[in-house]
């Protein structure tokens, strides 16, 4: 539609390059195009290599699936962390979150995401079997699970209560005042802290109002 | 509760409709197909962020030449009059405001305007339709009660979610049975929350509905409503886990409030098969009077009340039984719409009730009739 605009081919290809990214759209893409073009080469080349150096060089960490610069994480290595202690959340963008409170000291499980059969996400495109394998394989006393307080992630959190009850001493989960999962980036991190202080035992699970579900 | 200062722009086919709005009875005619319908169904929008007549398409309810509707009023609440806006433009997703602040969740405006509409395809409806007889119910209670729509809502995609690892699941599986297992549990509280609140107000109806079937229809049959469910609440998760070999072979849930249903009797014997038409006009009527009734006293003040059309499928003595009633029991603003004026003049001239006003419908405006 738009392949005559620009009368390069070449600038024409940037442009949809950089508008394939989210939140950009058509205009920024051009603007940035047009920005790079007037710079001198090298200053694409940097950004270029560190994205490419990013992209191809990170790792999931071989444990918690936490993004790594090698193979196992900064906080699976930190031998100063309680590795007895495992907080499961959906993304590492929840890592992110917990840990810019400071307050949380064990090491975590990123699931990936929340059963929800509806988007054909089922257990098995979840970190699941690897979460089990890790409470086989260490010793680990107690399991925090940390998802969104939606139908999903009730779901999830019921489901892998009961996977794990057999092999932890504690399965707990934190308590439902805080939206988790996607919006616990935009919690802040007092109420973070707080709601890993007060955790409950799942036991209670059911007991507790749910937050609201707007389709 | 009551509302003026009504100002709808681009809603359907209405561009821009200025009413300073009544106490009472309002009572327009106009031909088919000059927006009538659409007058009512921005006053149950106002109420619900619904459309009555069109639910499922949000943007059907914009006008075909604009990007965007508004519906402007202002609400008397505690003593004084409160401003309100709708605002739904394409692609967005649709804005309340109260004073100028929109409402966070949808939850908390619903159920401010109470509302009750009765539409000509009621009856077929109703009589036809087990989910929209399930749907009366549902919205009259999730008008009355936030948690039952919460409830309501929990438990319609929990459902979804059910059924699509039903259609998912090969075969029947260890992992499968635990997720149906944390389906089960969670559907289970509520099952049984939805359960009771749809049977106590269905119970509740009955005296209304015998008591304004009688004054509509002035027979002396007997009506009756019963709550129908196969559910045994107490014995709901044995049910449910007996059912999951036949749940997967269909693929869907078999057991649950879900497949719920009114049962109505006139005399004891069913309706379908024994009511005659007349009789049908009859409780529809009565039925809706009844949830108009039980709301009130519910929220604590007067729902609107819309009638869409229905006259031209009544008889004289049905429409002044209901005329009687709408003046001397104690409703809030009431709008009906009619296409024959002449029917509008004679009602007028034998009611000529001091809280009665009629209007004219023309393309684009609503003028007042003088008696
Ligand atoms: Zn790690």
């Amino acid at each position: 539609m738009r392949d005559k605009m620009y009368s390069s081919e070449l600038l024409q290809r940037a442009i949809e390059a950089l508008a394939s990214l989210p939140g950009i759209g058509q205009r920024t893409a051009y603007r940035l195009a047009l920005h790079l073009l007037n710079q001198p080469p090298s200053y694409t080349e940097e950004i270029a290599s560190a994205l490419l150096n990013f992209r191809q060089k990170i790792h999931r960490c071989l444990h918690c699936h936490h993004i790594s610069d090698e193979e196992v994480c900064a906080i699976c290595r930190d031998p100063q962390r309680d590795s007895g202690t495992i907080c499961v959340v959906e993304s590492i963008r929840d890592v992110f979150s917990i840990e810019s409170t400071g307050s949380y000291r064990g090491h975590y499980h990123v699931l990936g995401g929340v059963i929800s059969p509806i988007n054909d996400v089922g257990p098995e495109d979840l970190y699941i079997e690897d979460l089990i394998k890790r409470v086989e394989g260490q010793e680990v006393r107690e399991v925090i699970l940390a998802l969104s307080a939606t139908i999903e992630g009730d779901t999830t959190m019921q489901y892998l209560a009961r996977l794990l009850r057999p092999h932890v001493e504690r399965v707990s989960f934190i308590s439902r005042g805080v939206a988790f999962g996607g919006e616990l980036e935009y919690a802040d991190e007092w109420t973070i802290a707080q709601a890993i202080r007060f955790r409950r035992p799942i036991e209670d699970f059911a007991l507790t109002p749910r937050a609201e579900d707007e389709e | 509760m009551r509302i003026k200062d009504l100002h709808i722009r681009f809603y359907k086919n209405l561009k821009d409709i200025r009413w300073p709005l009544a106490e009472g009875i309002h009572y327009i005619t106009g031909p088919n197909g000059i927006g009538k319908t659409n007058l009512l169904d921005s006053l149950y929008f106002l109420a619900t962020g619904k459309s009555y007549f069109t639910p499922k398409s949000l943007y059907d309810v914009i006008h075909y030449d604009s990007d965007f509707m508004r519906i402007q009023w202002q609400s008397y609440f505690e003593a004084q009059w409160v401003p309100f806006v709708i605002k739904l433009t394409r692609g967005q997703s649709l804005s309340i405001e109260r004073y100028g602040k929109p409402f966070e969740r949808r939850v908390d405006y619903v159920g401010m305007h109470p509302v009750v509409l009765i539409a000509p395809d009621d009856i077929y409806n109703f009589k036809h339709s087990a989910s929209e007889r399930r749907r009366w119910i549902d919205a009259a209670l999730s008008m009355m009660d936030v948690e039952y729509l919460t409830k309501l809502r929990q438990h319609n995609r929990l459902l979804r979610q059910r059924n699509a690892l039903l259609r998912r699941a090969e075969h029947a599986s260890e992992e499968v049975y635990r997720l149906l297992d944390a389906y089960d549990m969670q559907l289970w509280p509520l099952v049984r929350y939805l359960y009771q609140q749809r049977q106590r107000y269905l119970h509740a109806l009955i005296p209304h509905i015998q008591s304004y079937y009688r004054r509509i229809s002035s027979q002396a049959e007997r009506v009756e409503v019963h709550y129908q469910s196969e559910v045994a609440v107490d014995d709901y998760l044995l049910n449910m886990s007996q059912r999951r070999e036949e749940d997967l072979r269909f693929q869907r849930t078999s057991y649950g409030i879900h497949r719920d249903d009114i049962y109505c009797t006139i005399d004891s014997r069913p309706m379908k098969g024994h009511a005659s038409q007349g009789q049908w006009k009859s409780f529809i009527l009565a039925f809706k009077m009844a949830q108009y009734r039980y709301m009130a006293h519910s929220v604590g003040h007067l729902p609107l009340l819309l009638i869409d059309d229905i006259f031209a499928k009544l008889d004289r003595n049905r429409v002044h039984a209901l005329f009687e009633i709408l003046l001397s029991d104690s409703f809030g603003q009431v709008f009906i719409t009619d296409t024959d004026k002449e029917r509008m003049r004679e009602l007028l001239k034998d009611f000529g009730a001091s809280n009665l006003e009629g209007y004219d419908m023309t393309m684009g405006a609503l003028t007042p009739v003088a008696l």
